[in-house]
């Protein structure tokens, strides 16, 4: 944690046309997050979700899509297994909860974006890690 | 011959029409009326869907689409029509605006019914371009024989922008002061609001912004009062007459660069504006900074010299002191005569000599003149003066002497007061002043002897008859009607001609019978060739001041191209043949605001001197004043925009643009009426579809597909997978500013810097606007001239694939567009020819990021931190493009060929239009017992038969049928249903198309067809960077890709001793589940390898020590 960066992973669709919204919105959050986009969360294995904190991350967040609308058809629900099976192995190294979370963001959401960006920051920091 | 399609409307079924027809190979001209697409029917379907349908139109290599567009004509014509559009301005160029909205900011130009600005675009249209609404010129403009942009000043005025509306009127005329005093102002008297209660106060709004500027000046010295004098073009101009016209001319081109002598026979200024005008309605002190200024920007005016025989110099001496050109602008200051007796007594003055004098003597303190009006003046105040005429002369006159200390002033006119020449207010004015006017009274004779001089008047009472020469109502004498008025003094200003002695030896110039200098109408050459002339001296209208400078601008245009033996086209434009804007006005427009009446100096104080007698508005007054403007363009080209524009994507200048098509098939999508006056032929070619049922839109695509002749390819299409970048890599970064929305908030040099030091990175540079032309022609200068293979662009573009996500917008694609991102492949199309872009960059591995939306704008009130994840993220992405390893290569031929199933009227229809484009259709009405993939191609047999196609359409009869046919087909090892589309024809599995039986089968046999004729095509099958890749050699077969895969990609191949993993790249969609689950890490798939992902988390955690390091 000794840059306080937040790595968050985004779906190419619905989590990322999010965060452009919000971009295109000026909407204004903590500029330790860093956005990282893969085409489906499902793409992520938790090997490399384990070696994101191991490089010193402060959080992790992954953003996806809604259940059920996942442009794959299927990637969402892999996502949804490798969350679990990543929280539980994160648990099992003493890594407390709040440090990684998966939530979902319908398409061009900006405003659900912010929020959700938001919410994680301050659980990871408290309300003062907030922007 | 052409033959591609035309769709009328950008309705959901137009845009799908023209998707499966382009996807499939013909070229498809799509027309929309409105400047943006979609107006019709597109809130029916997500946003964020719907934008990506236009922009996967806008950057499909087959799809031209025309906004602002109308059908002005269609002919049959054998095998289809023969089209014309009619294109109409948009005045902003599609390829350059960024969507920025920086000139929504600057235009002064609220439209009162929309509320929009006069350029503006909708939030979330596309093209996301601004348009100018503007129908034509405003009437203010439009009458302005000056070429101002009336109604932007007034614009600019009304919104406390005095510096622009100066500026915008001294690009059009030298004189802003002088007729902001003078002016007869044709602009007021088209102005709207005549309609509804009185004239905007143009011209004093115009006198406001000059005096402002001269109370201003020293805050915000601006480059029109101290301009700077151009190079020297080396060819010397010189002008005879220091009036409006002739300093037109020099200043116009003094512009260009010309060397500029004025010559002025008189010893001051500005002609007949300083002898003519008096001083209370034209302070001397506003002439001179007029002046000044045109000196200040190099022209050279040189009093007391007179050109002609009895002058220093002749035209000859002129030409042979090195003059190229001569311009004469000797104006008409010559009176015309009474002819009656008694017009040579002592006691009988010209008018414009009278006004000559007085104001000489007033202004120059010259003894001379002062004894002169002492003489004629013989009886001092007690002189009863009669002036005759209706001009402004006549009334400075007499307001002159008014102020002379006379009381006894008649003018004498010998028509009505609505014939008379003098504005409006000049005659009330002079009323207010006590001077009495006799109208429809002519003088008969004068009485008087000559060492007396004047002592009498003889007048006769006229009426006024039938319209004369100059549609005015001649007036007729009423016999017996004479009658005698005392008189000291009558002064004659009835009219002037030039005074044309400098002609007076043969110079070859010919001069008409009413004694003006002949020229010809659009070069103002006269008949000696290098001698011009312009103004009163040409033209026997009487001129005003600023039409004397309109004619001057046109000269100055005239002389310029003579100069340049007519060589280029005129460098200043004079004509404008838009037409005058009438729009409607809205209730609440038509609603009275008084006009703010201008405070003058009262009569009491006024006669005592000459002190000017209007005061002028002030900054509150002048601004409501000019708020009453209508907006009749709307646009009122105040040019703001033009300045606020950093891309230079404004064209104020486009017009209506025509163009002529050779149309096999036209498919109506909306309202045709909102298209063309006319009705479309019935019958062969033309289809109409509703516009919010896209599935008809492609059931017509089908059709017209189907009627065309085939030139599409019918070759087998290869299928290619990955890039092959030369190795090392040679990286070329650039980071775009944005025309500033970046660089306001990211340092953009701290990028470059901490890019430039990055392992592979050869160079970094700053770009202005990555999604203009110039860039993409930058960047490919520098990938030829440092070799490079990989490209890290930092802007808002944010990947380099092929395709449209729901974030994109017009300028990315626009900007992938000119780098050649969508034409890759296009040497495998016939017809398409590959761009020397394309070519020059086809090896190139691009790789985006997103600094905009992502850093700037998010992070605008933190410029460091949002450096910092700029150049992280930028950091990370030339980490990506370093790891980039080769990917190989694979062909698959395909075959153009669909196996049809199912028992409903829609398989027929669908094989019978794939037939017709010459697809092979084979028809199984029992449903095969087994499928699976093979080869890139659908594999089915049951026990006796055998079925290989590319495509797959299922058309069950009914709903049970409809269960089976999906229950049965299984590609994927587990068995994972068929999932379909509830409105269109798609299954989630590409290449297999379902045509529900709930739904009218005509119209879903027909769409089916489309879609297979666009699969079939190559251009849908583009190799996707994205696609998956196993590595045979580290594949341990244990099937856990195929579990996890519902796209049936994954397939076992190879001998029993060496089963490993291939994935079918048709299958693949590129999500990389399979890859993430792989046990061995034999798959590579997604945006980003493993190996990629790891240096980018890596590079954007760690990039701000190195950071610190470099600022």
């Amino acid at each position: 944690m000794r840059n306080g960066k937040i790595i968050v992973f985004t779906c190419n669709w619905y989590a990322y046309t999010g965060l452009e919204t919000a971009g295109r919105k000026h909407l204004q959050y903590c500029p330790s997050v860093y956005p990282i986009k893969v085409m489906c969360l499902g793409k992520l294995s938790p090997g490399i979700i384990l070696k994101t904190f191991e490089k010193g991350a402060a959080g992790v967040l992954m953003l996806g899509c809604l259940p059920d609308e996942c442009y794959y058809t299927f990637g969402n629900r892999h996502a949804e297994e490798i969350f679990q099976v990543t929280s539980r192995l994160l648990r099992a190294l003493g890594y407390p909860e709040k440090r990684f979370k998966m939530d979902r963001v319908a398409p061009g959401d900006g405003d659900a974006w912010l929020e959700k960006i938001d919410s994680f920051v301050v659980g990871l920091n408290g309300d003062q890690g907030s922007s | 011959m052409n033959n591609g399609a035309l769709i009328i409307g950008s309705s959901l079924a137009g845009i799908q029409a023209a998707q499966d027809i382009a996807d499939a190979g013909v070229d498809v001209h799509l027309i929309e009326s409105a400047p943006f697409l979609g107006n019709a029917g597109a809130a029916t379907i997500p946003h964020h869907l719907f934008t990506t349908r236009i922009l996967e139109l806008a950057k499909h290599p087959r799809v031209s689409l025309w906004t602002n567009t109308d059908l002005s004509q269609t002919e049959e014509r054998l095998g289809g029509f023969d089209v014309q559009l009619r294109q109409h301005p948009r005045y902003v160029d599609l390829q350059r605006c960024t969507g920025c909205g920086d000139c929504i900011e600057a235009c002064p130009v609220t439209v009162p019914s929309t509320g929009n600005k006069a350029i503006f675009f909708p939030k979330g249209a596309q093209p996301e371009c601004a348009v100018i609404e503007k129908f034509g010129k405003a009437p203010c403009s439009s009458a302005c024989p000056g070429g101002i942009h009336v109604q932007g000043y007034v614009a600019l005025i009304a919104q406390g922008r005095f510096q622009e509306a100066f500026d915008l009127i001294c690009e059009a005329i030298p004189f802003p002061g002088i007729c902001g005093r003078i002016c007869t102002h044709p602009c007021e008297l088209n102005c709207r609001r005549t309609e509804i209660d009185a004239a905007v106060a143009i011209r004093q709004l115009k006198r406001f912004v000059t005096d402002w500027i001269v109370q201003h000046d020293e805050i915000h010295p601006s480059k029109v009062t101290n301009p700077q004098v151009p190079v020297s073009n080396g060819r010397r101009v010189a002008v005879v007459g220091a009036g409006p016209a002739g300093m037109t001319v020099a200043e116009r081109l003094v512009r260009l660069g010309y060397r500029l002598t004025v010559f002025e026979k008189m010893p001051v200024l500005a002609g007949m504006l300083a002898a003519g005008i008096p001083a209370y309605r034209l302070p001397r002190e506003v002439i001179d900074r007029e002046y000044k200024r045109i000196q200040k920007k190099g022209v050279n005016i040189r009093l007391s010299t007179e050109i002609g025989p009895n002058g220093q110099y002749t035209l000859d001496d002129l030409f042979r002191m090195g003059y190229d050109a001569i311009c004469l602008a000797i104006g008409a200051h010559q009176s015309l005569k009474l002819r009656i007796p008694g017009e040579n007594l002592p006691g009988v003055v010209k008018g414009i000599q009278l006004l000559k004098i007085i104001n000489f003597s007033q202004q120059r303190d010259d003894p001379s003149c002062k004894a002169k009006l002492h003489q004629i003046l013989r009886k001092g105040s007690k002189t009863r003066v009669a002036i005759l005429g209706g001009g402004n002369t006549a009334f400075d006159v007499a307001r002159s002497l008014k102020r002379l200390g006379i009381p006894d002033v008649w003018i004498i006119y010998r028509r009505s007061c609505t014939e008379m020449p003098a504005l409006p207010e000049e005659l009330a004015e002079t009323e207010n002043e006590d001077v009495p006017i006799q109208f429809l009274t002519a003088p008969v004779r004068i009485f008087g002897d000559r060492q007396a001089g004047v002592s009498g008047l003889e007048c006769i009472r006229m009426t006024l008859g039938t319209p004369d020469a100059t549609g005015r109502r001649r007036p007729v004498p009423v016999a017996g009607s004479e009658f005698k008025m005392d008189v000291d003094l009558v002064v004659v200003s009835i009219g002037q001609v030039p005074d044309l002695g400098l002609l007076e030896d043969d110079y070859g110039i010919f001069v008409t019978k009413d004694r003006r200098i002949q020229v010809d109408g659009s070069t103002f050459a006269t008949d000696r060739d290098g001698v011009f002339a312009v103004g009163d001296a040409v033209t026997s209208d009487h001129m005003s001041a600023i039409e004397a400078i309109g004619m001057g601008k046109k000269a100055a245009a005239a002389i310029d191209a003579y100069l340049n033996g007519f060589a280029s086209e005129p460098r200043m434009s004079t004509t404008d043949e838009m037409p005058v804007a009438c729009r409607d006005l809205t209730p609440d427009e038509r609603s009275p605001k008084p006009r703010i009446s201008m405070p003058v100096l009262p009569v009491s104080k006024r006669l005592k001197d000459f002190a000017e007698v209007e005061l002028g508005y002030s900054e509150t007054q002048a601004i409501t004043e000019a708020q009453r403007c209508l907006a009749c363009g709307p646009c009122g080209e105040c040019m703001a925009c033009i300045q606020a524009c950093k891309a230079q994507a404004i064209v104020h200048e486009q017009r209506e643009n025509i163009i002529d098509l050779d149309i096999g098939a036209i498919i109506v999508a909306e309202d045709l009426q909102k298209y063309s006056h006319e009705q479309l032929p019935e019958g062969r070619g033309i289809y109409r579809v509703a516009p919010e049922e896209p599935l008809r839109g492609s059931a017509a695509a089908a059709r017209v597909l189907a009627s065309l002749p085939i030139e599409r390819p019918i070759n087998v299409p290869t299928y290619a997978v990955g890039a092959d970048p030369r190795d090392p890599a040679r990286i070329g970064v650039f980071i775009c500013q944005c025309g500033g929305a970046i660089a306001k908030v990211v340092d953009t040099r701290v990028l470059t810097r901490c890019s430039a030091t990055l392992p592979g990175v050869i160079r970094a540079d700053i770009i202005d606007q990555a999604c203009l032309p110039e860039a993409a022609e930058l960047i490919r200068r520098r990938v030829t001239s440092d070799d490079i293979n990989r490209v890290m662009l930092a802007a808002c573009a944010c990947c380099s694939l092929d395709q449209v996500c729901f974030s994109c917008a017009y300028q990315r694609v626009r900007c992938k567009q000119s780098l050649g991102l969508f034409t890759h492949e296009s040497e495998n199309l016939p017809n398409l020819e590959s761009s020397d872009l394309a070519e020059n960059l086809a090896h190139v591995v691009f790789e985006f990021v997103n600094i905009r939306e992502h850093c700037a704008w998010v992070h605008a009130d933190d410029p460091k931190a949002a450096t910092a994840k700029a150049s992280a993220l930028a950091a990370s992405a030339i980490m990506k493009l370093g790891l980039w390893s080769y990917r190989p290569t694979q062909t698959l031929g395909i075959e153009r060929s669909v196996l049809i199933m199912g028992g409903s009227p829609a398989a027929s229809i669908c094989q019978r239009l794939l037939n017709k484009q010459e697809v092979v259709t084979a028809y199984a009405q029992r449903p095969p017992s087994q499928f699976w993939r093979a080869d890139g191609h659908f594999m089915a047999a049951d026990n006796s038969r055998h079925w290989r196609a590319a495509a797959v359409v299922m058309a069950p009869v009914d709903s049970a049928e409809a269960e089976r046919l999906c229950h049965t087909f299984k590609i994927a090892s587990k068995h994972i249903p068929l999932r379909t589309d509830p409105i269109g024809v798609e299954t989630h599995l590409p290449g297999v198309f379902f045509c529900d039986p709930a739904m009218d089968s005509r119209t879903v046999g027909a769409a089916a067809a489309a879609k297979v004729a666009a699969w079939l095509s190559p251009l849908t099958r583009r190799p996707g960077m994205i696609t998956a890749v196993a590595d045979a050699n580290r594949c341990r077969a244990c099937k856990t890709c195929i579990e996890v895969c519902e796209y049936g990609a994954p397939q076992l191949v190879g001998e029993e001793s060496n089963r490993h993993c291939w994935i079918d790249p048709i299958m693949c969609a590129g999500c990389g589940a399979c890859a993430a689950h792989c046990p061995s890490s034999a798959i590579t798939a997604g945006y980003s390898t493993d190996e990629q992902l790891d240096a980018m988390i890596e590079t954007a955690l760690n990039d701000g020590d190195r950071l610190n390091e470099k600022r």
